[in-house]
């Protein structure tokens, strides 16, 4: 007979919207002739269209996509990491100019993608396909590519920080994390969401096994 | 009242972020006390939790102002935090109140150094190392489960670190603490709410000078969810102090007491994560840990294994009476009260098998992340097989399978062993184990935040 013996749980309301937008994440690989040539790229699709991150948005707290590519290859016993390569996506709602402004940064460069009038139009250049510049396979080396994804909102305290990426001041100090005194207030719930880890959403993608 | 200044508070660093990650748990306060994994940059008032909750002292609300600055590449932290505990309804006494005064300095992002000065007066967990913080205060909190024994630590340090890498730091502390045992006290839990707690066990209280030596090495790809990379964690402690309460202990657990102790302790926690395929990984662990020379270690640094943080198959401080207990080492006698943990050294070994299920399987729940009252997250299934084996052992004249001489290893035909199987939903994860070594031990089922490490 089993034993209960819970470390943690909590009592969870789980409930998934009907007719809810189904998230995509695709890692693409380049025509086989050029695996070895060109970097893969990467799209995805509704990652930001749910209601909850909307009126996040439109409310002034930024989305955080930080998104981590590798290339792994396939050993005879183990599988290694021969690169990574990570940048982030922001987007923020200018209250005041409504308007949705996207920045990109890559080694702590910051880009603008652009400024839409509109939710859909600013997720759309979010998700645009991008070609990410990870070091290529040798020609005969096995292995695939592996995407990880987090998105987040980012907290009060963190906005400070968007404020300077997107005045031009490159700081990379955008963590996504919480300022633990904007907290208080939010009950058990958050509580149990936070020590979950819930409020950030994790994806993963990967390519196939392909030998360039 | 009690419960809605509870919720409130809990609400707080919600016990996650503000101080750190749980992946690796030091068995010092060292990080616990640390400010560095604030994210927030901002000074000001703060009102935080100590990211626990248990039976000693329910949820510890900081309160206290926090400073940041930075000149040139040096970053600064300081604060002044007040704590309050929310045991017996924030009963205004000596064991309700504590402090914590911190003032840090780095130099370098990856490459540098730090160093840092603190005055506290906090409770801590005797075995850190076992159980990440979530999953001790989640157990706390909802089901009247504490799975740690708590201490007083009263004193001052000094820290050096020198970051050698983002993935390697070696760090010296010195501390001067006084050290003294805390009861178990009326603390709420949504179930199980006004049951008695286990007995916090007593512990030696007296006056310790502790010099610690640390070595961290970390090239995981990912911080919470790794494929592949080294976590090692290597400590040293030499302590020296003068008891003046001693705690009670089993009688083969500690022969004599003397007053004067000087001691020698030594822990290192190794994990090896592998991929072997794109969907399937191997993962292990060993702990490795206990006396090293002096006298014999105060009963706040000894050691266990048995439950959900290290063989989840057998029971957490389960006594059998008749039986030579080789999970806290008490020779078969009634063990002291809330069956402490006695051993002087420990081995433990956990190996996981993860493959990750096809995500058509769960497509239906992943059509959008899941929503958990509101927040989402992403199923992530993957099926986990594991198998862990441990065991704890006394340091002295060898006797039957307890004591063992300070040269030797016990053979693995003594350790407690299990296997289990689980289904980690990249968030929450749900498991069932089995005792080997023990086979009338029924299996368990337990949850766990995250991975099991």
């Amino acid at each position: 007979m089993l034993k209960l013996s819970l470390v943690a749980a909590g009592v969870f309301a789980i409930a998934v919207p009907l007719g809810a937008q189904k998230v995509r994440l695709d890692v693409v690989l380049p025509p086989q002739p050029a695996w070895a040539d060109e970097p893969p790229t990467v799209s995805s699709a509704g990652l930001l269209s749910d209601a909850s991150m909307r009126d996040l948005l439109s409310n002034g707290f930024p989305a955080r996509l930080h998104y981590r590519l590798e290339r792994w290859a396939s050993g005879r016993w183990f599988n290694d990491l021969k690169a990574a390569f990570e940048w982030d996506v922001i987007l923020k709602y200018d209250v005041l100019g409504k308007k949705y402004q996207v920045v990109r940064v890559v080694n702590k460069k910051a880009e603008s993608l652009g400024e839409y009038p509109g939710a859909a139009d600013a997720e759309n250049a979010v998700e645009s396909p991008y070609k990410v510049a990870i070091s290529l396979p040798k020609k005969g080396e096995r292995g695939y590519y592996n995407l990880l994804l987090d998105v987040e909102t980012l907290s009060l305290s963190d906005l400070d920080e968007v404020q300077r990426w997107l005045r031009g001041e490159l700081k990379p100090a955008v963590s996504g994390k919480k300022n633990p005194g904007t907290a208080l207030g939010r009950g058990v719930r958050t509580l149990v969401v936070r020590l979950l880890g819930g409020e950030k959403r994790h994806y993963e993608a990967r390519t196939g096994t392909f030998r360039p | 009242m009690r419960a809605v200044c509870v919720l409130l508070a809990c609400a707080a660093p919600a016990l996650s972020r503000a101080q750190g990650v749980d992946t690796v748990q030091t068995d010092t306060a060292a990080e616990r006390l640390g400010l560095w994994a604030r994210t927030s940059r901002a000074s000001g008032l703060v009102l935080t939790s100590g990211k626990t909750y248990n039976r000693v002292e329910g949820l510890p609300i900081y309160i206290g102002p926090v400073f940041h600055d930075s000149a040139g590449a040096a970053d600064l932290n300081a604060s002044v935090m007040g704590i309050i505990r929310s045991a017996d309804t924030f009963h205004w006494d000596s064991q309700n109140l504590g402090h914590r005064i911190a003032a840090e300095m780095r130099v370098g992002h990856g490459r540098g150094y730090g160093l840092g000065v603190s005055s506290y007066d906090v409770m801590t967990p005797v075995e850190p190392w076992q159980l990440p913080d979530p999953d001790a205060a989640l157990a706390a909190f909802f089901w009247h489960r504490d799975f740690r024994d708590h201490f007083n630590r009263h004193g001052a340090k000094a820290t050096a670190t020198f970051n050698m890498s983002a993935h390697s730091s070696f760090s010296a502390d010195w501390s001067d603490e006084r050290w003294s045992s805390a009861r178990a006290r009326s603390v709420f839990s949504i179930f199980g709410n006004g049951k008695t707690w286990r007995a916090n066990p007593l512990v030696d209280a007296g006056r310790f000078h502790l010099g610690v030596l640390r070595a961290n090495i970390d090239t995981r790809n990912d911080e919470y969810n790794p494929s592949t990379g080294w976590l090692i964690l290597a400590e040293y402690e030499r302590g020296t102090g003068r008891l003046v309460d001693v705690g009670p202990t089993s009688p083969l657990a500690r022969p004599t007491v003397s007053p004067q102790v000087t001691y020698g302790r030594v822990l290192v926690d190794l994990r090896r994560y592998n991929r072997l395929s794109p969907t399937t990984w191997v993962n292990a662990r060993f702990v490795l840990g206990g006396w090293l020379n002096g006298d014999d270690l105060p009963l706040e640094r000894r050691f266990s294994v048995g439950g959900v943080g290290t063989v989840p198959g057998l029971d957490f401080r389960k006594y059998e009476p008749g039986t030579v207990d080789v999970s806290q080492c008490s020779n078969g006698g009634a063990p002291p009260p809330g069956n402490p943990a006695q051993c002087e050294r420990v081995a433990l070994a956990q190996l996981e098998y993860r493959n990750e299920l096809h995500s058509s399987l769960f497509d239906f729940l992943n059509a959008r992340p899941i929503r958990l009252r509101g927040i989402g997250f992403t199923v992530q299934p993957t099926v986990v097989a594991f198998v862990d084996a441990g065991r704890g052992w006394l340091v002295g004249q060898p006797s039957g399978t307890l004591v063992y001489s300070s040269n030797s290893f016990p053979r693995f035909g003594t350790f407690r062993t299990d296997v289990g199987l689980g289904l980690d939903l990249g968030i929450i994860g749900v498991y069932v184990a089995k005792a080997v070594s023990s086979s009338k031990e029924p299996a368990n089922v337990f949850l766990r935040v995250h991975r099991r490490f």
